[in-house]
This record gives C-alpha cells, sequence and structure tokens, in this order.
C-alpha cells in the first residue's frame, strides 16, 4: 500500500495482524496440522514425499518450505498431519500418502481410566514428536522472515482419539470424572509440546479442536467439558509468548460468547461464519479465515481470488483456508489466492 | 412400576429418552414376566423413546453423547426383548449398506444414521470406517442394496463420495441404488454437484430420506 511505512517482513506483518494493529494488507497464511497446505500437486513439485516426511525432520521441514514457496503461503507449519498427539497416546496410525491423509486407524482404549498416565517429558519422547519440533528448528534457520506455526490437536480430541470417540463421548456425560482427568493428563502432554515447539522457534500455536466441538457435544457439555481445558491450554502457551490461534469446525453460534473467555489472539472460524459479523462481536479476537477448501478444490481460480480480497475488504486479519485442503487441490487455484492478496511478491 | 402394557410402553420409551439404561433393562424384563408382546413393547416402548431421541437431536437439545446413551438403553432393552418375539413380523427389508470414506475415521456420525435405519426397520450393513469407493459398490450389488449412504466429516475426503458415483455409473449399474452422503462439511449444493440421490443434514432427516427414495413414504409427505 503506497505511503505506508509498516515493514513488509512476512513474520512481522503475521503478528500485527494478530494483535489487530495496522497492516498494509491481511497476510495470506495456511497454518499445517488440520491445516496442512500440501496437496498432491505441491507434494510432487516440492522434491519431497510423502508419507517419507511425516518420519524425517529435514523431510518435514523441507516440505513445509517447498509449500510455502511454491504456493505463496506467508507462513510455514508443521506437523504436516492430525496425528502425531494421538500416536503418542498408542493409537494405531495410517501414515497415508500425498493423495490420501495420516489418519487414526485404531483407537487403544475402551475407558478413559485404562489410558496410562506417563509423565508429559516421557510422552515428549515418544512417536513422532521430536521430529516435529526438530522441523521446527530447521525451519526457524532455514525459513527467514516466514512465520514458523506449530499445530496441536485439541486436548479433548486427542483423549478421543486415545479412548475410542464412542465410549469418551458416553463417559464425557456419564462419568466425567474420569473422563476429565484424562483430559487433564493430555493438556500437561500438550503444554509441554508447546513449550518445545516455541522453543525451537514456533512463533505460533494453532490449537485444532476438531472432534470435540460445540455441533458435536452441545453447548452445555462444550462449555463444561472443553472449555476449561482449552483455556488451561491456552494459558499455559501464552506464557511461553507465543500467540495463540484455535481452530473448531462446524457451527459456534451457542458458545460464541463463551470464546471470549479463552485468551488466544485469534479464531480461525468455519466457511459458513461471517467474517464481519464474528469480527464485529469479538473486538479482541484476530479472525483468521475463511476460505472454503471446497471452493480452492472445486472453484475457479477467479472465484477464489474474488474471495479472497472480498474478505480482506470484510476487515479478516489474516486469510487462511477455513478447514483441511482436498488433496487434490490445484496448486493453480492456491496460487490464484496467495496473488490476489500478496500481489506480485508471489513467484 | 406401570399397570398396563400401554403404561408400560409409555414407561419404556420415557426411560430410553432420559437415558436410563437400568430401568430400561428393568422395564423389559417385567413385560417379558408379565407376557406383553415382545414386538409391540419394542415399537410402542424403545423405538418410540429412541425415536423422541431423535427429534431432541434434531432440535438441539440432545447431542451426541445424549443420543449414544439411549441407543445403549434401547439395545439393551432390545437383547431382553428380541428372543421373546413370537411370530415373524414384517418388517420392510429394505437393505442400506453405509460407511464413512476413505481416508476419513471418523464415524459417529455414521454410527448414529445407522442406528436410527435400524431403528426405522432397514437391514444396514456397516461398512465402517475408511471404506474404498470401490468396497461401497461391490458390497452394494452382494447384498442387492436399496441405497448406499456415504459419511464423512472431512473437507478432505469429500471427492471420495463423487468416486462412488462414478464407479456406479462406470459399471451401469447407477440407477439399481440411491446414494445418499450426509457429513459436517457436506450439503444439498455438494450432493447435486456430485450427482447423489439425496443429503440429510441430520440423522432423523437421513431415514426420512432413506424412506422416501425407497418409496416407503411419499416424498411430499
Amino acid at each position: 500500500m503506497a505511503g505506508t511505512s509498516v515493514t513488509t517482513d512476512r513474520r512481522a506483518r503475521l503478528l500485527r495482524a494478530l494483535a489487530r494493529e495496522p497492516n498494509d494488507r491481511p497476510p495470506v497464511i495456511c497454518t499445517g496440522g488440520s491445516m496442512s497446505g500440501v496437496p498432491e500437486e505441491v507434494v510432487a513439485r516440492s522434491g519431497y514425499s510423502l508419507p517419507e516426511a511425516h518420519l524425517d525432520a529435514a523431510a518435514m521441514a523441507g516440505l513445509a518450505l517447498a509449500a510455502a514457496r511454491l504456493t505463496g503461503f506467508e507462513s510455514v507449519g508443521v506437523p504436516l498431519c492430525t496425528t502425531v498427539e494421538a500416536e503418542v497416546f498408542d493409537v494405531g496410525i495410517n501414515l497415508g500418502d500425498a493423495a490420501t491423509e495420516a489418519r487414526i486407524v485404531q483407537e487403544p482404549y475402551e475407558r478413559s481410566a485404562d489410558v496410562p498416565r506417563l509423565p508429559p517429558e516421557q510422552r515428549l519422547q515418544r512417536g513422532r514428536v521430536g521430529i516435529t519440533v526438530e522441523a521446527v528448528r530447521l525451519l526457524a534457520a532455514t525459513a527467514g522472515d516466514l512465520p514458523i506455526i506449530g499445530n496441536l490437536i485439541g486436548p479433548v480430541s486427542v483423549a478421543a482419539s486415545a479412548v475410542r470417540p464412542e465410549a469418551f463421548f458416553r463417559e464425557l456425560r456419564a462419568r466425567p470424572a474420569e473422563a476429565h482427568a484424562l483430559i487433564e493428563h493430555v493438556v500437561e502432554f500438550e503444554a509441554a509440546f508447546a513449550r518445545a515447539l516455541v522453543a525451537a522457534g514456533a512463533d505460533v500455536i494453532v490449537i485444532h479442536e476438531d472432534t470435540a466441538t460445540p455441533a458435536l457435544v452441545g453447548p452445555k457439555l462444550f462449555e463444561q467439558a472443553v472449555l476449561p481445558h482449552l483455556h488451561r491450554l491456552i494459558e499455559a502457551i501464552k506464557q511461553t509468548g507465543a500467540r495463540v490461534l484455535l481452530h473448531m469446525c462446524g457451527s459456534i453460534e451457542r458458545v460464541e460468547q463463551q470464546l471470549d473467555t479463552l485468551r488466544c489472539d485469534g479464531f480461525i472460524p468455519d466457511a459458513a461464519v461471517s467474517v464481519h459479523a464474528f469480527s464485529c462481536s469479538h473486538p479482541q479476537l484476530a479472525v483468521v479465515g475463511n476460505i472454503s477448501t471446497f471452493l480452492l478444490h472445486q472453484g475457479q481460480p477467479g472465484q477464489i481470488a474474488s474471495l479472497g480480497t472480498r474478505l480482506a475488504a470484510e476487515g479478516v486479519h489474516v486469510v487462511s483456508p477455513a478447514c483441511g485442503l482436498a488433496s487434490a487441490t490445484p496448486l493453480a487455484n492456491i496460487v490464484a489466492l496467495t496473488h490476489a492478496l500478496a500481489g506480485e511478491s508471489v513467484p | 412400576m406401570p399397570e398396563t402394557p400401554e403404561d408400560l410402553h409409555e414407561a419404556l420409551a420415557t426411560a430410553v429418552l432420559e437415558l436410563d439404561e437400568v430401568l430400561t433393562a428393568d422395564l423389559c424384563n417385567k413385560a417379558v414376566a408379565l407376557g406383553y408382546d415382545a414386538w409391540t413393547t419394542i415399537e410402542q416402548g424403545l423405538i418410540a423413546g429412541m425415536n423422541r431421541a431423535g427429534k431432541l437431536f434434531d432440535e438441539e437439545e440432545y447431542f451426541v453423547p445424549e443420543l449414544l446413551i439411549a441407543s445403549d438403553a434401547m439395545y439393551a432393552g432390545l437383547g431382553i426383548l428380541r428372543p421373546h418375539i413370537s411370530q415373524a413380523n414384517t418388517i420392510h427389508g429394505r437393505r442400506v449398506v453405509i460407511g464413512v470414506v476413505q481416508g476419513d475415521t471418523h464415524d459417529i456420525g455414521k454410527n448414529l444414521v445407522r442406528i436410527m435405519l435400524e431403528v426405522a426397520g432397514f437391514e444396514v450393513f456397516d461398512l465402517g470406517r475408511d471404506v474404498p469407493a470401490q468396497a461401497f459398490v461391490d458390497r452394494a450389488v452382494e447384498v442387492n442394496a436399496d441405497v448406499i449412504a456415504l459419511s464423512t466429516l472431512m473437507t478432505t475426503t469429500m471427492t471420495q463420495m463423487s468416486k462412488v458415483v462414478s464407479i456406479l455409473e462406470e459399471g451401469n449399474i447407477r440407477h439399481r441404488f440411491k446414494v445418499i452422503v450426509g457429513g459436517a462439511p457436506l450439503s444439498q449444493q455438494f450432493s447435486d454437484r456430485i450427482g447423489a440421490d439425496g443429503y440429510a443434514p441430520k440423522a432423523a432427516q437421513a431415514v426420512q430420506l432413506a424412506k422416501q427414495l425407497t418409496g416407503l413414504v411419499n416424498a411430499a409427505a
């Protein structure tokens, strides 16, 4: 924007946006985690492959960085899947490939009380936690001014994958003390995981509470059983100095006011949410989003570019996909979005 | 304790609705001890209660945990009453093949729809989760299904649904099955676009849709 004195450093732009400070324009990002910006076409051109990049820090960092370069997204995020925490809790994982995301195949426990209580330091040694932290460390050395995003799956969603989800959601209502004790245990681990990610160089932590949403458990149970744990995790992350974003799928209409009790910096709403209305009713939250991933996949580049510029005009603080990208999403569609927002700075 | 069969059915429906598995089992045992007709007790008590719970679910008074616990109560009661069903009761015999599409393992929504379809008398073949498109088609052909019901929670796996439709078309068997889709990120528009026969946003509406598409109820009803 002409005459502006603000720096064009991409990290600084994102941090300003998350603080709702004046900005030259909204940055356009893709967080990683449940919103990995690595569709098949990007992977194919990156020089890296999946699932190998889930298992090696240099490849994970390399693919995340290549994806940012290819797509024009102004962030790098790891991990590139939603299964790191679940694996730490003994969940069986299929790491998939470039066409099919890594996913849970076997929840190991029938009851919350059955999940072994290991100290967080011990859990940090398990699965792909170390690889993810190391990937952040490598990105801190190689990603220049790109902000680095570490991603966590929400603690209640993790608990609902350690225990078979249906059994867990029954417990949440029928034997809440047992379910809550497990979630608290998960929060302890995730707080330690987040501290390690931030110490390695993550600027922002995004919590994806993708299963235990208000739409699924209802507003009352959400307030009693999900919100307090999110609150504790967010407080723990805030102490590190990192920014915190929260994403939940589905409708949040009936819990919107409760969201204000959380001290996160920003929220990534579902594609159906009006950015303008949300921003007006939550003046302390940066609104991040909310490009329909269906449109990104099936739409035309022109439509996608117009949606991006429309969201910017409506006052979105950061432009980002609203949910997970389909692996068949055309690169040209993503580039249309980033180009519309960032102009010629995109390759 | 209720005095007449009607009172017992009403108490049973209320027990299921109020998520009381112990009371549900007690009342079913009582129905058996008193020689009440098992089939009527299932229909007027257990299924009526489950349908009321399903209605509250659609009205967003109940959510997934409540519906799951209500279904536990219903199945506990069914376990007691089923052995006492006296004669072959006429059921409509419509068949549904259901599952969560490949790439997705979120199956709670699918399970709720399965429960409500069973409550409505459908014979349900549940293929589970992370199911390849071809497997839906193979199973539907094998059991001569009326409906193929596809579920996904994830935006990343929605395209698997159109793959099922394509396989049916390529095999020239599209006309033999009604394809219905459901899941949080979906819409009627998406269903139309991939050439499915219908979309339902909620479990009970999925049952209604399956009934309409298989000619059990009039679409206008």
